[in-house]
């Protein structure tokens, strides 16, 4: 029956409290260990550290602090840990006084510095689109000129067209309405063929001549018109006269050829 | 135990709102010469609670050793300071360097713990029921 039962682990460790060997004072002892288990006990890693946590607590603080806060507080402290704890002052006997520190801060600088800066970043307003000037009346002016040049509207057109260079007239005395004539007329000059160009100029007779004239003087300006009508009329009739011709020419070469 | 070491130190107890500055109570305490080093007290001055130092250098019995305003930067990079016996480097430098507390204790000033400073260390070390959790 007892050959199949396993042997419990032995999970304990056995200490004896005993002088620092070659102490002056009696009172500063140390925890030995009198057992040969394997169990590790944590805090208790070598006889240094375990010697000069003892010293700490039973040495200096034998009546405030008992052993068992001690064995689970103290332990082997990381090297930069112990050489802040001696820069202050503080033993190095294991126990970690920094753990008892205040909160250390800049004490001169508390009440400024620091802070994150704003970037300012200023707003660009995009720019009103930049509206053209009014519509230029001067302009408008022209272009109703060019229409009463045209010379193919009707009686009625013509009319109409009379009665808005009579209304031209008056601003033909301006020197603006002068220049502004001359301006559109020199694109026109330039750009148009030679019978647009002798129009233009017959144009400006004419206004020349009516802004010289009474008001019984409009009869003339409408016979003129209709001179002009009756001319292109003729050579209208005289260009489908020579596109007769050449068709003929044409059926004569087929009949020949048959 | 320096006044430097006492001016960091705090309290961690159980109902220590604060735990600092810790109260001083001397019953020996030396001087031992120190090596000035300016640049390690410009360092240091920052980080150093001014009114706690003064209140510790009043309980040693030294009351005229520091003023009540901290020194400035001026005072400390001064010419001469370090050898002038006087100067407000010198001064600070024996404040935080030189005294040392033999024997003693810290007092908690919320809890009235006490933590006996024995042979020039101090004793921090807490009950188990005294420990935060």
């Amino acid at each position: 029956m007892g050959r199949g039962r396993s042997r419990k682990p032995r999970n304990f460790a056995t200490f004896r409290l005993c002088p620092r060997p070659g102490a002056a004072d009696a009172s500063d002892r140390v925890f030995f260990r009198v057992d040969n288990n394997p169990y590790y006990v944590p805090g208790f890693a070598d006889d240094d550290v375990l010697g000069g946590a003892a010293a700490a607590a039973v040495g200096e603080g034998d009546d405030d602090a008992p052993s068992s806060s001690a064995s689970g507080e103290t332990g082997p402290l990381p090297d930069h840990v112990r050489r802040e704890i001696l820069e202050l002052g503080l033993p190095d006997d294991g126990y970690d006084y920094l753990a008892h520190l205040r909160e250390i801060r800049p004490s001169i600088s508390s009440t400024g510095g620091g802070g994150a800066s704003a970037a300012f970043l200023p707003v660009r307003r995009h720019a009103r689109a930049h509206f053209g000037p009014p519509v230029d009346v001067k302009a408008y002016d022209a272009s109703r000129v060019r229409i009463g040049s045209s010379g193919k509207e009707t009686t009625t057109a013509t009319a109409a067209a009379v009665e808005v260079e009579v209304t031209r007239i008056e601003n033909a005395i301006d020197p603006d309405v002068a220049r502004l004539l001359e301006e559109s007329g020199e694109p026109a000059l330039a750009g148009s063929e030679s019978e647009s160009e002798s129009e233009d100029d017959d144009l400006e007779e004419d206004f020349v001549l009516v802004a010289n004239q009474d008001d019984d003087d409009f009869v003339l300006v409408e016979i003129e018109n209709q001179f002009e009508e009756e001319e292109e009329n003729i050579a209208a009739a005289d260009d489908s006269e020579e596109d007769g011709l050449k068709n003929g020419e044409c059926k004569v070469g087929n009949s020949a050829s048959a | 135990m320096r006044l430097l070491t006492h001016n960091m130190l705090a309290s961690n107890a159980r109902g220590a709102v604060t735990g600092y500055p810790l109260k001083l109570q001397v019953v020996k305490w030396s001087t031992k010469e120190a090596e000035p080093n300016p640049e390690f007290l410009r360092g240091m001055l920052p980080k150093i609670d001014w009114p706690a130092l003064v209140a510790a250098t009043q309980a040693l019995g030294l009351p005229e050793l520091l003023p009540e305003a901290p020194p400035t930067d001026a005072e400390l990079s001064a010419e001469g300071a370090a050898a002038d016996e006087g100067s407000a480097l010198r001064r600070l430098h024996r404040a935080l360097l030189e005294i040392h507390i033999e024997e003693g204790a810290l007092v908690c000033p919320d809890t009235d713990r006490c933590f006996p400073i024995s042979r020039g260390v101090p004793n921090m070390l807490l009950h188990e029921d005294e420990v935060r959790n």
